[in-house]
This record gives C-alpha cells, structure tokens and sequence, in this order.
C-alpha cells in the first residue's frame, strides 16, 4: 500500500481513540512510516500532533526529541515551514524544558532567548516571552519577578501566541495567592469564578487552588471553590493526567477535610506519576505523602504497573508515606541542585511536617 | 418618602419568551413535552385523592387550533393566579411535588408562546363548583374570568399555531413528538380529529414491564433504535428509583462516537444522553431507562451530576457485572460474540474490576505475532507467554519470534499492559513475562570462537559500527540465508535518534543529552555466523573491505528490519557500494 494511504488510515484511526497513550502510540507508528520514507512534511505535521497529544498528559517523553527535529527541519529547510505554525508548542516545550530536573539553568534561559528571537522574527509581541517567563519565575517561587513578568506581558499587544485570558489570569490570582494575598487574589479571581473566561482546564484549576490555599484563613470559601472544582470536573470528564497538579491540590483538600471520597480520587489519579514530568512527579509526590502520613491500611484498586502495587488490594500507608517522601525528596534536591536554592526541599520538609 | 420606596423588577416576556426558545430549549416542540408533563402532572395529584381514577389526555385538532385537555385536578381561580400567572412558580402541592410531580421550575407554560401568540387555559377544578378562563398574551398580560361550568373536571389548554410554526400543529407532527417525549407515560393519550380517535398511548411501555419476555424487549429494542440488537437485559437502581434496559450492539462501536440512548425522568423524555450516568465503557449497548429520583437541570434536557446519580451509576455498574457473569454460565456462545465485537470495552471494565478478569481472562482476545488469539487460546497452546508494552519492540520482536515457535502478545495499547500484569498476578503457576528484542538474542546459538577470530572481528566491526550508535554480536540462528539482523529496543531506538538529533544546531537539541539511555542499551547488528558471507567477513583482514562490507551488512540490516535510514546511514552505504564497485573494476582495468 502506498504509504501516504498507510499515514492517512492511521490519522483516520486517532480520530476514533479516547485514549491519548493510545494516540501516542498510533502518532509514532505513523512518523516511522513517515520517516522510513523521508517525508519530512509528514514527519512535521505528525510530530506537532503528537506533541499536542502528549501535551494533554503529564508525560514528555516524545516531545523533546519530536520537537527538536522539528527546528532541526526548519532551520535547515530554511522558508519551507512556517515557524508560526510551531511557535505555540514553542512555549510548551519551554515550560517543560524548565519542568525537567536534569536540563540546566543555562540552557533553559537559551531556549528562552531563541523563543523570543524567534517570535520577533515572525513578528509577534514579546507578551508570549514574558508569557512563559512568568510560568518559569513561579517554578523558581521567585513571586516577585513573577509579578514583574505579569506586568511586562500587560504592557504588550495581544496576538496569537500569546497565553488565553483565562490562563493569564489564573497565573496572576497564583501570584497573589502564593504571596498570601488571598483578599486581592480573590477580586482578581473574578471574571474566572463567575465563567467569564474560560478555557480547557480553567477555571477548574483555579478552584483547586482557591480552595487549597483558603483551606487555612477562609474554610467557607474553601469549601465553596472545593465544590465548584468538583462540579468542573464532573462536568468535564475528560480531563486526563495534565491536570495533575490541580488534582493534587484537590486531594490534599480533600485529606485535610477528611472528605469521603478522598480514595477513590486517589485510585483515579495514583498512575498520573507513571513516566510524568519531574514537576508533576513533585507535586504528586508532595501532597500524596502528608496524605499517607495518616498511618494505618486502606483497600485500593490501581494499577499493576505502580511500583508499590499490592495484588491484595491492601496498603500499608507507612510503606506508602516513605515511597513519596523519598521519592519527592530525590526530585525535590535535583531541582534545588539545578535552581542554585533549597526551595523544593523547604517546600515539601513543610508539606509533611 | 417617595425615594425609599421600594420597585417591582419588570419582566420584558418578548425578551423573555426568545430566552427560552434560544438559550434555554432545545426545540420549539418542548411546548408539547410541558403541555404533557402538565396534563400528567394534574392526573397524578387526582389520582392521590381518588386512587381508582384513570387518567387520560385527548388531543383535540381544529384546523390551526390544537386543544389539550387531561382530566386530572383542574384549576382553580386561585390556582390560575398563582401557579400560571407567576414565572417561576412550580405548582408544588404539598410533599407530593418533589416526590411524584414531573414539573420544577414553573416556566414550562411560557414554551407555549414560543408557538402561539396567546394561551387560553379553561379549567374546571374538582375542588370548586365553577369553572374558570385564563388567557395569557406574549407581551405578558393576562385575562381571567369565570365561565360556564365545564361539562368535565381537568384542564384544556388551546393554543393557535403562529403562522410559522403551523406544520408543527399538523397531527402527524404531533403524534410523532408525542411518541417521542412521552411513550413512557402511565397514561392513555387520544388524538382526536373530525370525530375520529386514535389511542397513540395506553400507559404501559413494554420495557418498563418487568414481565416482558426477551423478544419483546428485543423487537421493541428493534423498533425504537432501528437496530437488530444481539441481546437484551434489564437495568435496575434502587437509589436512582431506575428501571430500564440495555441492548448490547451488534458491531464495533467507535469510542468516540456519540452514544445515543432514550432517558426519561419520571417517564417522561429527558435527553437522548446518559453523560455521567453510565460508565464510559458501556459503549458497546444502547438503552432505555427511566429514573424517577434523578434530578433534571433547569432546561430539563440533561441529568443534575449529584451524589444519587453518582450511587446510581455504582449500581448500574453492577447490573452490566452480574448480566455478563450469568451469560457466562448460561449462554457462553453469547458471551464469547460479544467480547469478540465489544473487547476494547470489557477489556476497559476488566483492567479496573479484578472480579471480572477473574471470570472473563479466557475470553479476552490479545493482538500476538500468530494473530489475534484470546487468553484461553494462548494459555492452551503456549507453556511460555511474552508480551511488550512496547509497538516499537512487538514489531522487531514479532519478526524473529517466530522462527523461535515464540508467543508475544502485543500490549501497547491502552489496558493490555494493566491486564496482562493482572492476569500473571492471578495465574502464578503461568509463565508470563516481559520480553525486549534483546531478550532474543540471548536464545540465538551462542557463535563457536577457535583462535578468538570472533573477539577480535567484534573489536573490529564495534569500531565500523560506533559512528552509527551500533554495536556487533556474532550468534548462529536460522535462517542461513540472514546475514545480520538489527535489534534494538524502544530505548535504544530513542537514544539513537536523541544522538543524532542532539547533534544538530538548536538550543533545544543540547537538551536532549538528558533523555540519552545507557551505552550498554545500544542497537545490537548481530551478525550469522552460520551464513557462508559472515563466515568469509570474519576473516577479512583488509580494513578497507571490512569496512564497506560492515556498513553495506548495517544497512541492509536496517532496510530488512523496516528501520528508518537516516542520511549519515545512506550516505555510508552509498560509499560502500563505491568502494565496492572500484574493487570491482581495479581486476579488468589495464595494468599500467
């Protein structure tokens, strides 16, 4: 069979999978033939889709390789692409190039540099730069130069690559919030409470983190936001394992509330951390372990490809508790080493003490 | 004082009325699912004073006139004011609102200027001696007067087709929404037309009578979703207040595919959507369900996502459970079909239910390098089962298995891995293991080395091969004709394209280094030693011919195996198809 018809069955059979490991898989098959037949415009299209598949996950194995022969076939097809049609997932592959323990300071900054060369050259605004350097200046808990980024982005024109309105403000209310200016987090929260701006994941992230963070001073309105987030969750049952931050803060919620359905969230995202990103392997393991610290034994249905998975179906959770502290502490110096500060480590020493 | 009074909101009913019929309903025929779930509703609160009365709803056709007329309670004046003149108002009646009424929310009626320009509502109440008129208009007034003591208690409802909406009043049109939106209905509904009456309802649907036989759920099954189903069975939730039936699909459904059923709530039509209340991996029936304890949301088009439909959902779970464990020992034929057609679905419900991997293994069917086998075939006819989570890895390792009589199962897919492990963790006395395509080699004929001619031919090719990220192996495997094969894992495979995409001139690919396997986990060539060309090859001492000879084996490897070749790897082979050719033609050129 002519391999474009053997690409184009394989694109007509991603069309009917729910699951995006399953679309993963498909993508790669169709890249082989692609490159078993030196088709480079396939070889683009199709690793663009499997970066935007794997970007609904927590993974990001396939991207950085996907990525990088991308501008490798631009940049020595020099005017055959269009960099615009690339610049998008440009931004992703920065942010999970800084949510990668091992890749260094160094070269993240110049990635960060040749993005925004890049999006001079096609003539977009820097708002998208300062975008992604908002993202990365969170992930340094540097709040301050957060909010400077925040405010350099404002002062640029909007344009196509640069972050949804729904996003731009979650990241600010975040700001507030981890500056614990919850009061101001809360007016500025408002055109995403009330659904005016929405998005794929918000404002459903934003109520996970509302009701994480006004767990302590505002338990109302904790509960309120907690209740929101479960209602955006129902409603869309789609969401897969990107989200896994935000699911992390829901349990955590839900621990400290003593909540009944704690486990059975637990169950539904305990294989999240399966070949996840190092950030959402912190994360995970960060809230996951002051849940185990409880002690005792719980009756759990995962998945046999967990490290610590019982045939029985019963967890000791001491055994649990040092799996994610341990496990946590490893990324959670990594990044330290990385970042040149202690952040991580201080930041989980806290979410178990 | 005059500044502190205090003002009534307004209400603009034009803006009111293009709300509902553009943001809120669905259809303009909602007026004939509230004008239903009215009649049904008034029939109901009769029959709690009066158990023996027999409802009925007749609709009556005059031309562009359409009459509804049930024979419940009635209306009285005080009623007419309160319950049709105030938006907003549901007509609760005490505890027997929530619990048996339909209607919530008390703006049902208002879908009825969405047709017609005026609403007259005549009602002769069984509570009082008179009977009363009330006529609301769409700019939002309303007469009421008392009329004529009506000949019979209930309500009539008439309305006048706006002029664009006449086919909708056409009795063909309203049989046809009549059907849809109340077939459920426990109550006998007429259409009456030139003195001729038709029953179109008698208030007993065969699939919520738990007496029915299987065929006729079936033909009703057949009827209603124009499907010949495979098979039928009954779905019941106590908390959910649930009746209903499932039918399974005679062929492949596409997961993606929007799954269309019929959901009524408190039997009257809902939406033709289960969202939330059915699990995802029931995509494989179609079903007709009633709930009278769900809750519906403001446009009475979909289910409310709370804790009652959440348990529902559990006990559903649990009537698709104990249906397939009883064809299990009933009907296994059945079974076997179904989990043929619908596999990708059950094998969804087994990775997450350890009951029924329990029960259903066998039947499984699993993708393996001797075709598509189920479990129980497999476990028969093969002491020693291998499965990958890799497609890179099955597609290498399916290539060689075979001429090693080995079974592999491919597992890349989404719950193959989740239920091959749980099927080991069930069955120890069963050999089931991983496999890689190195895994392979092991089993090749280890090579017969005399003078260390094999250690230093690998010194030799090692250093040929490095500058493609490949190492050299001599083994002896069948068959002879194979001069080399290429084997390397998803990682390996990975590593090597990080090597060569790290090499290329972008910020992003110096990041790549990080995602670089161990060199101890480098594509293998592993050469034959039974074949009579690597037989001479490992004797070759002129360096230049090794080479060429080497890189020409690679290659050929590659394109055997349907590996990608990249161009350093082209280019290679071109140059020693080159040195070949020069080789070649230094004997027939003249000497000098």
């Amino acid at each position: 069979m002519n391999y474009n018809l053997e690409i184009q069955k394989r694109l007509l059979k991603l069309d009917e999978l729910k699951s995006f490991h399953d679309k993963i898989v498909i993508l790669k098959e169709a890249i082989h033939i692609a490159d078993q037949h030196n088709d480079i415009d396939w070889g683009f299209d199709l690793r663009l889709n499997l970066i935007q598949q794997e970007r609904n996950t927590s993974k990001c194995k396939e991207s950085f390789p996907a990525f990088a022969w991308i501008l490798n076939a631009s940049d020595t097809n020099e005017d055959y692409f269009n960099e615009s049609e690339f610049l998008w997932e440009y931004k992703w592959m920065f942010c999970s190039a800084y949510r990668n323990a091992s890749v260094s300071m160094e070269q993240i900054l110049e990635i960060g540099e040749d993005l925004n060369r890049r999006l001079e050259k096609n003539g977009y605004s820097k708002r998208a730069y300062y975008n992604v350097m908002t993202g990365l200046a969170l992930h340094l808990r540097d709040y301050k130069q957060a909010q400077k980024y925040a405010d350099l982005a404002d002062a640029e024109l909007v344009d196509e690559m640069t972050n949804c309105p729904a996003c731009e403000l979650d990241t600010k209310v975040e700001i507030l919030m981890f500056q614990g200016m919850t009061d101001e987090a809360l007016i500025k929260a408002g055109d995403l409470i009330n659904k005016k701006l929405t998005c794929y994941s918000m404002p459903f992230q934003t109520f996970c983190s509302l009701s994480h963070h006004l767990l302590k001073k505002k338990p109302e309105k904790a509960a309120h936001f907690f209740e929101k987030a479960i209602e955006e969750y129902n409603a869309h049952n789609q969401y897969d394992s990107s989200v896994g931050y935000s699911m992390g803060l829901l349990l955590s919620y839900m621990h400290q509330t003593d909540h009944p359905d704690k486990w059975k969230f637990f169950e539904k995202v305990a294989d999240w951390e399966i070949e996840a990103e190092d950030i959402h392997r912190y994360n995970f393991y960060k809230y996951m372990a002051s849940i185990m610290k409880e002690g005792g034994t719980v009756q759990l249905n995962l998945s046999a490809s967990l490290p610590y998975y019982q045939k029985s179906g019963e967890y000791d959770l001491k055994q649990l508790y040092q799996y994610f502290v341990n496990s946590g502490f490893e990324i959670a110096k990594q990044f330290d080493n990385r970042n040149k500060n202690n952040n991580f480590t201080r930041e989980l020493e806290q979410a178990i003490c | 004082m005059e500044n502190n009074r205090p003002y009534q909101f307004q209400v603009n009913m034009k803006g009111m009325i293009e709300l509902l019929s553009e943001h809120i309903y669905s259809s303009p025929t909602v007026f004939i699912r509230e004008l239903l779930q009215n009649g049904m509703d008034a029939v109901t609160v009769r029959k709690g004073i009066d158990e023996h009365h027999k409802g009925r709803i007749n609709i009556i056709f005059e031309g562009d006139t359409l009459i509804f007329q049930d024979n419940g309670i009635g209306l009285t004046t005080e009623d007419v004011h309160q319950f049709l003149s105030v938006i907003g108002q549901s007509s609760k009646r005490g505890d027997l609102a929530d619990k048996d009424l339909i209607g919530r929310f008390g703006i049902g009626l208002l879908s009825c200027l969405v047709v017609s320009e005026t609403i007259v509502v005549e009602s002769r109440a069984l509570v009082q001696s008179s009977s009363v008129k009330w006529i609301g208009h769409a700019d939002g007034t309303y007469n009421v007067e008392v009329i004529d003591q009506l000949p019979e208690i209930g309500t009539r409802v008439i309305l006048q087709a706006k002029k664009e909406w006449r086919s909708l009043f056409k009795k063909s049109a309203i049989k046809e929404n009549i059907l849809f939106y109340g077939s459920a209905l426990p109550i006998e509904v007429n259409l009456i037309e030139g003195g001729k009456t038709e029953q179109i309802l008698d208030g007993n649907p065969v699939w919520l009578n738990s007496e029915s036989t299987k065929e006729e759920l079936l033909a009703y099954g057949k009827e209603l979703f124009k499907t010949h189903f495979l098979d039928a069975f009954q779905l019941h939730s106590q908390t959910g207040e649930l009746q209903g039936v499932a039918y399974i699909i005679p062929n492949k459904v596409n997961s993606t595919a929007s799954k269309e059923h019929k959901i009524f709530l408190k039997r009257m039509y809902l939406s033709d959507q289960a969202k939330n209340l059915l699990p995802e991996w029931t995509s494989f029936v179609r079903c007709v369900i009633n709930s009278n304890a769900l809750q519906p949301t403001a446009s009475r088009e979909a289910l409310m996502n709370n804790a009652v439909l959440q348990e529902t959902k559990k006990e559903l779970t649990q009537c698709f459970k104990d249906y397939l464990k009883l064809l299990s020992m009933t009907n296994l034929h059945l079974l076997e079909k179904i989990i043929s057609i619908h596999h990708m679905f059950i094998k969804s419900l087994a990775a997450s239910d350890a009951e029924i991997i329990n029960l259903f293994e066998d039947y499984l069917p699993f993708e393996t390098n001797r075709g598509t086998l189920s479990f129980g075939e497999i476990k028969e006819n093969f002491n020693q089962i291998y499965y990958t989570p890799s497609l890179d890895d099955f597609r290498q390792i399916r290539r060689i298995a075979g001429s090693q009589k080995k079974l592999v199962i491919n597992a890349a897919y989404s719950y193959e891995t989740e239920l091959i492990e749980k099927i080991k963790q069930n069955n120890s006395v069963l050999f089931i293991e991983k496999i890689y395509p190195n895994d392979i080699l092991e089993e090749f004929e280890e090579a017969e080395d005399t003078n260390q001619t094999i250690e230093k031919f690998i010194f030799k090719a090692d250093k040929v091969l490095k500058k493609n990220y490949c190492k050299a192996e001599v083994k002896r495997f069948d068959p002879i004709d194979t001069t080399a094969i290429y084997i390397a894992d998803e990682k390996a495979l990975a590593s090597k394209n990080i090597k060569s995409l790290s090499q290329t001139n972008n910020p992003f690919a110096a990041t790549l280094q990080h995602f670089k396997q161990q060199e101890d986990n480098m594509p293998v060539l592993c050469f034959n030693q039974q074949n009579d060309l690597v037989e001479k090859l490992l004797n070759i001492d002129d360096e230049e011919l090794f080479e060429a000879l080497v890189n020409v084996l690679y290659v050929q490897a590659l394109m055997l195996g349907g590996y990608t070749i990249n161009k350093k790897e082209m280019d290679t082979f071109n140059h020693a198809l080159y040195q070949f050719v020069v080789l070649g033609m230094s004997s027939f050129l003249p000497k000098i």
